[in-house]
């Protein structure tokens, strides 16, 4: 039936089956800003105002609203003219992937609609039902607040040690770099302007693919009929792993050749896995697409599921991964026999010894969980053919470039063949490092001729996309009388799951972004990764890293305590410094031998000392360590790197316009973080403009030059410094036009302000300057390449503080307060630099506290929603601060380091040790659960 | 095969009761529970916004809510000093979330029970009475203790509905506490407690770690002889609690429920003792 409505101050007539959803009836009128992140009414992406009341509009039918007045983000404003509630969130750094933001203002919009001035609380109260699982919500309380005040914008959110430090800057002649610009997508996502993979019109046309999931853990396909399912209406393609190429491929996204088993085909006849693909369907509508799934008849010869890393490394333990093409390219100790991914030993001294000389020992084995990335927007791909039979994979990812090679290679084609574009991405955390649809997609495609779109269900997301690893880590830490560590040990076992593309990297990165923190003449490193029939880990912010941390900063907690000195004091005389060196760095790198580095930048210090004054540090015996409700007070340490060295690489292009703009292509991948802003400051500090005369293009294999993308913390300081290579080499095409054009000396020429100004005060304007190379004189292109590789990786570092109460009768941990101190060498950008640490501890206490995907004995996921998984809101936030400490490394451009994985490492063993701290109880497994505390606290006897 | 499903509005009861006849019928509320389930199911969807269950009323001993109010207009209305209206707009705070709350409806709340919901055990509290319309054109008034005693659905089979439900006008203080890791997600446990201002008659209610709804008559019986002692309290929670199957969800375990429940019973009764009520907003 029709039914009438308004949407957006238009009238809509229009047909609409009983069964539609608004949200599905929105976005097929065209209304692309209503975004879909779970389907269940759980996260609020969807969220529209019907009559003025906020609701989510995946959980409303179509027909039931009928008469109503549809109000989306596209009725309330657009980039041009945006609302006052958009400019502010634009302007604040409100927005980073910018996929929630349209039902985060339908929400605050009815607020803003009955209260003229809401409180905070009114609007975390309205945002109950929201989450955006990037920006950590404080810039997003500013905008609101400001909103509100229709106050003018807030010229930093900086504190004042830090505006002194940007003012400094400034002095230093910086115009763009460490200046807090707004995001050049800020305003087409605080508007729902952006096109995610979903929002152009092929995706309307295109044919709906389905994929069918194994119910089984662990199973072999005996029989698989299909014909049924092909004969029914709509239905265009089916396959199974008869229909496909049979090429092992590995579907992480790493450099080549990965150093991780190709152990994936693009369909099998085994499953592995609860969620395993068995086929694909491709047919003209969902409802088909599912019809086409139940029409499958698949018989099954169940096999023991592996559910733990010590059962499948037990003798006579079931091979998950028994076929023969299963292999590894480099040498990684894989044994597919044993379920072994890989294995990593390495020894710099003796630690046996050292521990037996040691005055002190402390030990012990930490268990995380495995975790969901719980980015918003979920896996989705949308392919096509062009006019040249050209396969376009048009898809949300992290890794576009790896995401061709992969494809390609899956489906034994060309490179050339494929086009990979990615356009705005809605979160990924390391999720979307991963080539998981885009073969498929492709393939589909191929046959059928038709674009077809792919996308991820929140609940497929949670069985069928990627995990954080569960890693049991095993620290032993030695030390002397003078608390000087001469030892340290690290085992770690690893859960990869079904399939081990990230697995040697996480394990080797879990030694590797840890052990050279301390200086320690004495380490070892020794880890395995294995497979079990769980769903398949990957990248995931940190990469490993967080887990190890847990451990080895709960063994450093304990030592402090052993020795009676302070945790901060602890801190500072053990922790690495400028100038010194780790062995570590040299015998473990991610996935291969390590690099011998040096260290440049180092502010931990003052990362410990601004932490420990924020949190109130020297008040910790005031606090209440009796009764039911106790408080205590936790800290932790941390490095990371900035990218993979002698492994990543990153290119940029830049062409100069002749109205003194430039076009900036690069490989970069922006996922919401903010690269595309970063990098283009980058070239407008050296090409003399502001970021708003740099027109960014990023991420289309075509068009824009390689960089391997965004992971491993490379993307400011490695794509940076490809940028930078470029914008140098365009700045001195630029001077020596000026210097022909105006008859000076190059040398003394400068390019500043849009305009090239000799010493002697003549200028010439770059507008000028683009006309005389394209029209007039000795005329080429102003443009060049520049491409960078890392010969190090410059660690970032933090500390974190937090402060907690316990209720010893229930088991519940509230945080107070927590502290986030980041040295990320100079930020590019403050504001950005501060929403990823804010963002990063809003996961990091989602981490300690409440996310942990939980299975049956039969392998299968038994909380695969966001009522049953809860993620932290802005209700739920407590306070966070978060202080930038300032260096300058020389190796990074601008003295950039990374900052995007450094904030996440904090959080377990920060809160871990504030719960000691207040009940004198040690938790050994993540996350602290009510459950899991108050198990703790009873085992060892603490009551009220 | 694909749902090939209807939706109607329904301007009468009579048409309502017709339409209820047919074998896929599903009355809808607020939808957002029965949304996906009913997207690949053959349904026909009956929406009751038509048949005027929207209101509020307020009777001289009751006030009767009608089945199509909102959460949210629960939530928002003037509870007129009315203390069992208060306790359920408590509980009702508590619910989902705010977009939920703007669609979902006290009777689909109600009638759903899941296991997960959180005005049952207020609805317990505060002495609700549920007012069915039935197919023959009667009515009947079952007490929430009788509603819930197994599984609301029921009472639905036989083409029934909710019209409304009826809170009594008692003076007193009431406490809704709802047990969760964070702000949205499911209760571990829901608690809902009222004590009159004067005289007996105080309730208790537990729900979520239980298959039903349930009261809690030794803490009830405690209350109405004058219990103040928390320890008292807990080992009253304690002899209920044992009568009752407790489960284990698919995040918390059957133990830790039970081990925490005479905490949080004698928590919500302190407040309700230190005449706060309200909820655990905090």
């Amino acid at each position: 039936m029709k039914i009438e409505l308004t949407v957006d101050g238009l009238q809509v007539k229009e047909a609409v089956k009983a069964n539609e959803t608004l949200l599905h009836f929105l976005r097929r009128l065209g209304l692309t800003q209503v975004k879909e992140g779970c389907g269940v009414g759980d996260c609020g992406s969807c969220a529209v105002l019907i009559d003025g009341v906020a609701r989510n509009s995946c959980i409303t039918f179509a027909e039931d609203v009928a008469g109503a007045q549809i109000t989306t983000a596209k009725g309330m404003g657009n980039p041009t003219e945006p609302s006052t509630l958009q400019r502010a969130m634009a302007e604040e750094g409100g927005v980073q992937c910018g996929f929630c933001i349209p039902g985060f203002l339908a929400s605050t919009q009815e607020v803003l609609n009955k209260n003229k001035r809401p409180s905070k609380k009114d609007f975390a109260t309205a945002l109950d039902g929201h989450f955006c699982r990037c920006t950590g919500y404080i810039n997003q309380e500013k905008a609101l607040e400001r909103t509100v005040f229709e106050s003018a914008p807030t010229c930093s959110c900086l504190c004042e040690q830090e505006q002194e430090k940007r003012k400094r800057d400034c002095k230093d002649g910086l115009s763009c770099v460490s200046h807090s610009v707004k995001k050049v997508d800020a305003f087409s996502h605080a508007c729902g302007t952006s096109r995610f993979v979903e929002d152009v019109p092929q995706a309307r046309d295109a044919l709906v693919a389905k994929v069918l999931k194994s119910p089984l853990a662990h199973a072999k396909i005996k029989s698989i009929n299909v014909e049924r399912a092909r004969s029914l209406p709509g239905v265009h393609c089916v396959l199974t792993y008869k229909d496909v190429p049979r090429i092992p491929y590995c579907t992480a996204g790493q450099g080549a050749p990965e150093p991780s088993p190709h152990d994936r085909f693009i369909l099998d006849h085994k499953v592995r896995f609860v969620g395993d693909r068995v086929a694909l369907v491709a047919a003209e509508t969902e409802e088909q697409a599912e019809d086409a799934l139940s029409a499958i008849e698949v018989e099954y010869e169940e096999l023991e599921a592996i559910l733990s890393p010590e059962d499948a490394m037990k003798e006579g333990a079931p091979v998950i991964h028994d076929e023969e093409e299963a292999y590894a390219i480099l040498p990684i100790l894989y044994k597919k026999e044993i379920n072994r991914v890989s294995r990593a030993e390495v020894e710099v001294g003796s630690v046996e010894e050292a521990l037996k000389e040691a005055t002190h020992v402390v030990a012990g084995e930490y268990q995380s969980q495995i975790m969901h990335h719980a980015m918003v927007e979920p896996h989705v791909c949308l392919t096509f053919l062009d006019e040249h039979d050209r396969v376009v994979i048009r898809t949300a990812t992290q890794v576009p470039f790896h995401a061709r090679r992969l494809t390609a290679q899956a489906l034994g084609m060309e490179i050339k063949k494929f086009r990979v574009v990615k356009p705005r991405v809605g979160g990924g955390f390391g999720g979307k490092q991963e080539v998981i649809l885009e073969p498929l997609c492709a393939l589909l495609t191929l046959k059928t001729r038709r674009p077809v779109l792919l996308r991820y269900s929140r609940a497929e997301e949670f069985s069928a996309g990627r995990t954080r690893h569960s890693q049991k880590v095993r620290v032993k830490i030695g030390a002397n009388e003078k608390g000087e560590l001469t030892a340290i040990s690290m085992k770690v076992l690893e859960n990869t799951g079904a399939y081990g593309g990230h697995a040697h990297t996480v394990l080797c990165n879990a030694g590797c972004k840890t052990l050279p923190l301390y200086r320690c003449p004495n380490i070892s490193f020794e880890g395995d990764s294995v497979y079990t029939n769980l769903p398949v880990a990957g990248a995931f912010r940190g990469y490993g890293a967080p887990q190890a941390y847990f451990a080895l900063e709960s063994c450093m907690d304990e030592l402090a305590h052993r020795l009676d000195i302070c945790p901060v004091e602890l801190r500072k005389k053990t922790t690495i410094r400028s100038g010194e060196s780790s062995p570590i760095w040299e015998v473990l790198g991610e996935g291969k031998q390590g690099i011998k580095q040096v260290l440049g930048s180092c502010g931990l210090e003052e990362c410990i000392e601004n932490g420990a004054r924020l949190i109130g540090w020297n008040k910790r015996s005031e606090l209440t360590r009796t009764g039911r409700f106790r408080q205590g007070m936790g800290m932790s340490t941390h490095l990371e790197g900035s990218s993979v060295p002698e492994v990543d690489m990153a290119s940029a292009a830049i062409k100069m316009n002749e109205d003194g703009s430039f076009n900036l292509a690069m490989g970069a991948t922006d996922l919401g973080q903010g690269s595309d802003t970063v990098l283009a400051q980058v070239a407008a500090e050296i090409l003399g403009v502001q970021i708003d005369d740099i027109i960014v293009r990023s991420s289309d294999t075509d068009l824009t030059p390689f960089d391997v993308g965004a992971y491993a913390s490379s993307t400011t300081y490695l794509s940076g410094n490809a940028v930078k290579n470029a914008a140098q080499k365009v700045r001195r095409q630029i001077l020596a036009v000026a210097a022909r054009e105006l008859g000076r000396p190059f040398e003394l020429l400068e390019l500043k302000d849009k305009k090239v100004i000799s010493a002697d005060g003549t200028e010439l304007s770059l507008q000028r300057i683009g006309a005389i190379s394209l029209y007039e004189d000795e005329q080429f292109q102003i443009a060049s390449f520049g491409s960078a590789i890392s010969h190090s990786s410059p660690p970032p570092f933090g500390a974190q503080y937090a402060l907690v109460e316990v209720d010893v009768l229930t088991g519940f941990v509230k945080v107070l307060h927590y502290v986030a101190t980041v040295d990320c060498g100079r930020a590019i950008n403050p504001r950005l630099a501060k929403g990823q640490m804010h963002g990063a501890v809003a996961q990091g206490l989602g981490y300690a506290l409440t996310e942990e995907m939980c299975f049956d004995d039969k392998g299968r996921l038994t909380n695969g929603n966001f009522s049953e998984y809860p993620v932290y809101r802005m209700i739920d936030m407590p306070r966070v601060s978060v202080v930038l400490v300032d260096t300058v490394e020389e190796s990074g451009p601008f003295g950039a380091k990374s900052i995007g994985e450094v904030g996440l490492c904090g959080a377990l063993p920060t809160i871990g040790n504030a719960i000691f701290d207040a009940t004198g109880v040690r938790l050994l497994r993540a996350p602290f659960t009510p459950e899991r505390v108050l198990a703790a606290l009873g085992a060892a006897g603490v009551k009220a | 095969m694909s749902a090939t499903s209807a939706f109607s509005c329904p301007e009468s009861f009579a048409r309502l009761f017709e339409l209820l006849a047919e074998p896929n019928a599903v009355v809808l509320g607020g939808g957002t529970a029965l949304v996906g389930q009913t997207r690949r199911r053959k349904r026909h969807l009956l929406s009751l916004k038509k048949l005027g269950l929207d209101f509020i009323k307020f009777e001289e001993s009751t006030v009767e809510i009608g089945a199509m109010v909102t959460i949210t207009s629960l939530i928002n209305c003037d509870s007129k000093g009315h203390s069992g209206l208060e306790l359920l707009q408590q509980a009702a705070k508590r619910l989902a979330s705010t977009f939920i709350r703007n669609a979902a409806t006290v009777g689909g709340s109600t009638v759903a029970c899941f296991r997960w919901s959180d005005l049952p055990a207020a609805l317990l509290a505060s002495d609700a009475k549920m007012n069915l319309s039935l197919a023959d054109g009667s009515e009947k008034e079952v007490s929430a203790t009788e509603f819930f005693k197994k599984h609301p659905a029921r009472l639905f089979r036989q083409g029934a509905i909710l019209r409304s439900l009826s809170i009594p006008k008692r003076e007193g203080i009431g406490s809704f506490f709802k047990m969760s890791p964070l702000t949205y997600g499911y209760a571990i446990w829901d608690v809902a407690a009222f004590k009159p201002k004067e005289g007996a008659g105080a309730k208790v209610a537990i729900s979520a770690g239980v298959s039903l709804p349930r009261r809690l008559s030794l803490l009830e019986k405690g209350l109405d002889d004058g219990v103040s002692d928390r320890k008292e309290i807990e080992e009253l929670a304690c002899k209920d609690l044992a009568q009752l199957k407790i489960v284990g969800s698919r995040t918390v375990s059957k133990e830790y429920r039970t081990i925490v429940a005479p905490v949080i019973l004698a928590d919500t009764i302190e407040r309700v003792l230190a005449e706060k009520g309200g909820i655990n907003e905090d």
